[in-house]
């Protein structure tokens, strides 16, 4: 397999009080082509600003301390994003023909004729019913399962080699939902395009992509195949992460997470979670973060973890 | 649990229940001619036993929201009666009578008012519905966060100063404060992260067990519903299409559409692939509805006939569900997981 993107490293500062804090700090990882990755944590761990910060539209007043990413052998790279509120991707006064062919005309010099012709093809291959009659449609009139459909065509009007997600489908109704994952799972597999999904919802990112990578306070604390991730963490947030997420079928009984996730400018030595992990030891407190592999394809930053039962994990 | 006076508990009946909004033309000058009617909510009826718990499903725009507002007195129904006990509550709610159902609402932020205390607002509704002696309002308040598991200290801070997971604490102490017999949920843990919304939901389990309060849970979310309701009502396109107890209706949908639902469900298996469920396109609108079975234009079962009138709820096997050519108890794969 040839990589697609590979992350060295991303941290990203945020506003606070006059100076500045990092609000990301240690995230590193690489995306095969035709593979999806998803990007999972709660609200709060940074896992946004990182798409951000890699296609370069963090918000105002933040700033990337370190960037360092390259792209293997992959020809003609190129990166999309696409985003949770479609109708905030789009600019309300062009028709959607236009919306996707300028992405068209921005990536190859063709003439606008061509690129409206483009621009159908596009739409029906995003799954668009009669792209011909919604190509002269305007943004506000589509539903929003078809408003998503554009903005994934306005990304593909680039040819991206990488198309990065930023909890895309969460605005949408279930079964929408399951439509623009099946949408984005066939992009991957037909264009071999890489796929980095970020969502708080494990069971989304458990559907569509291949591997999981866990934030927790602006780090990766975990990653691994779906399989492994879900039927073995390695990691006491994932776990209890993944408690949560089955408790509320009342499957099992929960054990909530006490606390809150540590906010940037409190962010201290040693490993973030320990304060609110059952398992803490002084160790926890001092080890500096460090990604160890513990099966194949498979790393946490949890200094503990071969102590671990199955009690924590 | 609570020091403050019992009150009887009724059972919840609806129906007939239905609420119809009138369309507007859109644009600008705004004219004053009718468009449409836009039906939210048609002909619903249903019982709700005493500390029973029944979740709504739905889809956006299948007025499981209006529904909720109509029977809280929020919104004003077109036809049909809201009944607890052999009590007629009609749209316009006496104190009285408004303080026996009580919300919850989606986003904590904009339905507490950012400039009183929590213990400010909880004593307004003490004192409004004179729920306990002026005395003990204090006694009160410290009981009700205890009840909905919060610190004593909260009841001095404004909302901007709790987590999302607190407020909605909140937003249950408010509910729970005029002893309401019939608390409603409208995707009450929608907005909340996943660890909060266990612990959320954990809390609400336990308030069913000890107060043996009614509850309709609203949410869009099958897994949610699973955990905290006995009975599921699955709404589409502002009529229940399958009513029946959870396990069952999840184990056995007899409709199309709660197949599709359960079916479009993201789970942990990593084994399910995306787009299984098979539903093409979204609900129409609800303006101009098609005629007969509103679900026809997606459903993959659909018939001819489907077109010719609308399909009511008939107790099927197992439960009631209104379509004409319900699946057989062949049980699908998908509801395993």
């Amino acid at each position: 397999m040839t990589v697609a993107l590979d992350v060295q490293a991303v941290q990203v500062a945020i506003p606070h009080h006059r100076t500045s804090v990092l609000a990301v700090t240690d995230v590193a990882f690489t995306i095969e082509q035709g593979e999806a990755l998803g990007l999972v944590g709660e609200s709060g761990s940074g896992k946004s600003l990182t798409l951000r910060a890699l296609m370069g539209i963090l918000p105002p007043r933040t700033s990337q301390e370190a960037l360092r990413l390259s792209y293997g052998e992959a020809a003609g790279h190129r990166m999309a994003m696409i985003f949770q509120e479609p109708l905030a991707a789009m600019s309300p006064t062009k028709r959607v023909q236009d919306l996707i062919a300028e992405g068209v005309m921005a990536t190859r010099s063709v003439p606008r004729r061509a690129a409206r012709a483009r621009a159908l093809e596009l739409m029906a291959e995003v799954g668009i019913p009669q792209p011909a009659q919604r190509a002269r449609a305007w943004p506000h009139e589509l539903s929003g399962g078809l408003r998503q459909r554009v903005v994934i065509a306005m990304a593909l009007a680039t040819d991206p080699t990488v198309l990065l997600c930023d909890e895309p489908t969460t605005a949408l109704d279930v079964t929408v939902q399951d439509q623009i994952l099946g949408l984005l799972d066939q992009l991957r597999r037909d264009r071999g395009m890489a796929i980095l999904f970020v969502s708080h919802d494990l069971a989304v990112v458990a559907t569509l992509c291949q591997r999981i990578a866990v934030m927790y306070a602006g780090q990766i604390i975990e990653v691994g195949s779906t399989h492994d991730v879900l039927r073995t963490p390695k990691h006491p947030y994932t776990a209890a992460l993944l408690q949560a997420s089955r408790s509320r079928s009342g499957v099992q009984t929960s054990r909530p997470i006490g606390g809150s996730p540590p906010a940037p400018e409190t962010f201290a030595e040693g490993c973030r979670f320990a304060d609110r992990c059952r398992a803490a030891k002084d160790v926890c407190r001092t080890a500096p973060y460090r990604l160890a592999t513990v099966a194949q394809q498979h790393a946490t930053a949890c200094v503990r973890v071969d102590e671990l039962g199955r009690d924590v994990l | 649990m609570t020091a403050a006076p019992s009150r009887a508990i009724e059972a919840l009946t609806v129906d007939g229940l239905s609420v119809s909004f009138t369309v507007a033309a859109a644009g600008w000058p705004r004219r004053k001619r009718q468009v449409g009617t836009l039906a939210a909510v048609s002909d619903v009826s249903f019982t709700l036993a005493p500390g029973e718990g029944l979740g709504v499903v739905g889809e956006s725009g299948c007025g499981k929201s209006t529904l909720a507002r109509a029977i809280a007195g929020l919104a004003q129904p077109t036809s049909g009666v809201v009944r607890l006990g052999n009590q007629t509550l009609s749209s316009r709610r006496s104190r009285s009578t408004s303080r026996r159902i009580q919300m919850v609402f989606q986003d904590p932020a904009s339905s507490l008012n950012p400039r009183m205390t929590v213990r400010s607002m909880l004593t307004e509704i003490l004192r409004v519905h004179e729920i306990v002696d002026r005395s003990q309002v204090g006694q009160r308040l410290e009981e009700l966060m205890r009840m909905v598991e919060l610190p004593p200290g909260v009841l001095d801070q404004r909302p901007r100063a709790l987590s999302g997971g607190q407020r909605q604490r909140v937003g249950i102490a408010r509910a729970l404060a005029p002893l309401p017999e019939l608390i409603i949920l409208d995707e009450a843990i929608a907005s909340l992260d996943v660890s909060v919304q266990a612990a959320v939901l954990q809390l609400l389990r336990t308030l069913q067990g000890e107060l043996g309060l009614a509850m309709i849970f609203i949410s869009h979310d099958l897994s949610a519903v699973r955990g905290l309701c006995a009975r599921v009502a699955v709404m589409y396109l502002g009529r229940i299409v399958e009513v029946g107890p959870v396990e069952e209706v999840l184990a056995r949908p007899a409709h199309p559409y709660t197949r599709a639902l359960i079916a479009a469900e993201p789970s942990l298996d990593e084994t399910r692939l995306p787009g299984a469920a098979g539903l093409a396109g979204e609900p129409p609108s609800a303006i101009n509805l098609p005629t007969g079975c509103a679900f026809r234009n997606r459903c993959p079962v659909a018939q001819d006939s489907c077109a010719d009138s609308v399909p009511t709820l008939n107790p099927d096997a197992h439960h009631d569900q209104a379509c004409f050519f319900p699946i057989d108890t062949v049980v699908p794969a998908a509801s395993q997981a």
